[in-house]
């Protein structure tokens, strides 16, 4: 098999089509959506797990949200796209990261950028990591008084390694927690048997059952630390009259708001985050104005970009 | 730099606490090169500081001095990174060496930078709770270093490298002022933009880590081990496919080709290993009752793939046997060859074969032995070229190697480095691998930091030249 080494040689280095099904990895249009992406990749037995809408683009996803439901077990989408090729402001294009899934060459732009809101430019490819797809796909709910209890059972075992995603779905008023793991052939009887197991040393319920999809993107999401990310995931939904999906063992919540939340709540939260590392983050949540300090590198990066 | 004037030199004697200026020749011996080994870079002077307000002050001094200088923690870099590559202070991180913080609700770690590996890991074994990221030289390299050089290991396959688990920096800057890019939770804290991304890996030329927050994940509660060997290299090619693809995401794939089987089994440390063939190395881990199920379709891909000696244990002290071999091979480099360089590339999984026969071949035609290994799951290769550096022409024929080593792995669509980053080792070739444009705009991120390349000049990229 000839493996297109899928970086050009005309001395731009730019990412050119490819598809490494041994590597797992491919380039793919920032326009393309992430069912297309999924389609393609399952022809080869393969997925992009980080999926918030399969409906919306790969650039969509980025403007929107820097983790999805399964980043309980693959990490954010920072660690999962591995390169992109990036216009600058002024029309020059290059290429940031590369196509093979580890590298510590030079400085990471392309992590530093990925999410950066279009403030330098935007992406006009990506790479994508895939993962094997799995056969079967086990689904389920815990429900109950009792889900922090659920929450710590399952985020201080290695099983935590293994669910692709556990979601603490809240609408303010009444929250349950929806799992999902792929399985291997076989295994589901030894998933069920853990997750009822915890059920009951917990006390609360669980059943084997359908999620409902996703509602799409959202309209900003949280970093947080884990702990808090449930109790932030009820204010939210709360405050704007929307659900919220936290991702407790990886501190993320995702926020559909209804109706905007009160004046100064959202300055309040963001102060709250903030102050243990963590950030508000969205499409349609303005972005931090930098302060001073940070202000001159900024302007400076700007300023030294224009100049290329 | 020329050695400090007695001006400089005063000034800095008064900056650090007593002893803690290290300027006598025979004291300055041990700073000259690191894990590389074989190019020497003599500091002008090593500082130790006790804590971060020490490394400001010094900083600070450092920079009224106008005296280059290096953030260095155990050495045991491979790239030529924490060197004086242009003469000036070595700041020697390895007193800031405690851990603050295990916290087991919110999963993180809060690090002083010189702190060594394996003891936050002892630390962490009691409360079942793991870092993953595990370069070899575990035993003494420090934590700030890994994270300056964004170190792998061999479990980088299924857990990311040092990267993947930095929630937050604590750095001095150029100007001794100190800096926190995220933090516990892992975010951007109070910046608009993830520098945080910028500094892991930024081989120590933007800034000083003094502490670090580190994610932290459950301990596999079961691991089992396997080793096979190949006759033929498209036998193991197709098991490295394959385990790569199961669903049971091996934690590590690890290969080495027959020259390194047969330097391991030529030597006291043979571990039986039929010569000539290629050894694979793979681990599954996770709870028991899922783990335990899966060992057999792993043992099937490794034998249907043509082995005939798959070996496998979930009892610590077999597992460690059949780890032997590859662990063992680093030591051996060093008794049986006066100089080695251990390169590091990342390229297709696919192109191994064309790669290893392209260091085969350039390796004997230049009259060089090369032996190799690859964490084969990620495609990071290290070829490791034996030479004698007292033998006239020895070192250039190896360095003519490694020059056509990295190209090849450029156009191979591969990367200069997965692990050991770029230091003054490989930084010739970073121009052609970003290409003019690419190039550019990497050389404006230390122009915010770094300007006038006073720290750590010289390295990642030749241009940055400190101009006195």
């Amino acid at each position: 098999m000839i493996i297109d080494p899928g970086i050009a040689t005309d001395g731009s280095r730019l990412f050119t089509p490819f598809f490494d099904e041994i590597d797992m990895i491919g380039s793919f249009d920032a326009g393309m959506t992430l069912g297309e992406v999924n389609r393609l990749a399952g022809e080869h037995g393969l997925c992009f797990p980080l999926v918030l809408d399969p409906d919306a683009s790969i650039a969509a996803h980025m403007a929107a949200a820097e983790f999805a439901p399964a980043s309980a077990r693959f990490g954010a989408y920072v660690d999962n796209l591995p390169g992109m090729n990036w216009e600058l402001p002024e029309g020059q294009r290059m290429r940031l990261g590369e196509r093979v899934v580890k590298s510590t060459t030079g400085y990471d732009l392309f992590r530093f950028l990925l999410h950066s809101g279009g403030r330098y430019g935007r992406a006009t490819e990506y790479v994508l990591r895939l993962r094997p797809a799995s056969a079967e796909i086990l689904t389920g709910k815990f429900e109950g008084e009792t889900l922090p209890a659920v929450v710590r059972a399952i985020s201080r075992s290695s099983w935590s390694h293994w669910i692709d995603r556990i979601e603490w779905v809240t609408n303010g008023a009444a929250s349950h927690l929806e799992i999902s793991a792929g399985v291997l052939p076989g295994e589901s009887h030894i998933f069920e048997e853990y997750l009822a197991a915890i059920a009951k040393t917990s006390g609360s319920s669980w059943r084997s059952t359908e999620c409902p999809p996703l509602p799409g993107l959202p309209s900003w999401t949280i970093k947080c630390l884990p702990s808090g990310a449930a109790s932030l995931a009820i204010e939210c939904a709360t405050a704007t009259g929307g659900t919220a999906r936290a991702l407790p063992t990886a501190g993320v919540v995702l926020v559909y708001p209804e109706r905007a939340a009160a004046p100064g709540f959202i300055d309040a939260l963001r102060h709250r985050v903030e102050k243990v590392g963590g950030h508000l983050f969205g499409q349609h949540f303005p972005p931090r104005n930098p302060h001073d300090e940070e202000a001159r590198w900024t302007t400076r990066l700007e300023d030294e970009w224009k100049k290329l | 730099m020329h050695g400090l004037t007695s001006r400089q030199s005063a000034a800095l004697q008064a900056a650090m606490p007593s002893g803690r200026l290290l300027q006598a020749k025979s004291q300055l011996a041990a700073y000259d090169s690191d894990g590389l080994g074989y190019k020497h870079f003599p500091p002008d002077a090593v500082a130790i500081p006790g804590n971060a307000g020490e490394v400001r002050a010094l900083v600070r001094c450092l920079g009224d001095l106008r005296i280059p200088f290096v953030a260095r923690g155990a050495g045991t870099s491979l790239s030529g990174g924490p060197v004086a590559a242009q003469g000036g202070v070595i700041i020697h991180l390895s007193r800031l060496a405690a851990i603050e913080e295990i916290n087991q609700d919110d999963a993180y770690a809060v690090v002083e930078s010189g702190v060594v590996l394996n003891h936050l890991d002892d630390a962490l074994k009691a409360l079942g709770l793991y870092y993953p990221p595990d370069p070899s030289t575990g035993p003494v390299c420090t934590l700030g270093g890994n994270v300056a050089s964004n170190s792998g290991g061999v479990h980088c396959f299924r857990y990311g490298v040092t990267g993947n688990y930095v929630l937050g920096v604590e750095a001095v800057l150029l100007d001794g002022s100190v800096v926190q890019f995220g933090g516990p939770a892992g975010g951007r804290g109070a910046w608009r933009e993830d520098w945080k991304r910028l500094f892991v890996g930024s081989e120590g030329t933007l800034g000083i880590f003094t502490r670090l927050w580190l994610r932290l994940i459950p301990r596999p509660e079961k691991v089992w081990t396997f080793r096979a060997t190949y006759r033929e290299l498209e036998q193991a090619s197709e098991a490295i496919r394959q385990l790569a693809r199961h669903p049971s995401y091996p934690a590590a794939i690890e290969f080495m080709d027959p020259r390194c089987v047969d330097m391991v089994e030529n030597s006291p440390l043979k571990v039986g290993l039929p010569k000539g063939s290629f050894m694979l190395l793979t681990e599954i881990d996770g709870p028991p009752e899922l783990v335990d199920g899966r060992v057999a379709s792993i043992a099937a891909i490794l034998r249907d793939c043509g082995s005939t000696d798959v070996s496998y244990s979930d009892a610590e002290r077999e597992r460690m046997g059949l780890w032997k071999a590859r662990k063992a091979q680093g030591g051996l480099l060093g008794q049986v060859s006066p100089d080695f360089i251990v390169q590091d590339a990342v390229i297709p999984k696919a192109r191994l074969g064309e790669m290893l026969e392209f260091i085969y071949q350039q390796a004997d035609e230049a009259g060089v032995a090369a032996v190799t290994i690859m964490h084969a799951g990620d495609g990071n290769l290290h070829p490791n070229f034996l030479f004698d550096g007292t033998k006239h022409g020895d070192l250039e024929r190896v360095e003519l190697i490694g020059k056509a080593l990295m190209k090849k792995v450029s156009e191979m669509g591969g990367t200069l480095s997965g692990e050991h980053g770029i230091g003054n080792d490989k930084s010739a070739y970073v121009a052609e691998h970003f290409g003019p444009l690419g190039q550019a705009i990497q050389l404006k991120i230390p122009l915010l930091f770094n300007p006038d390349n006073r720290l750590n000049p010289l390295k990642v990229f030749p241009e940055r030249r400190f101009a006195a």
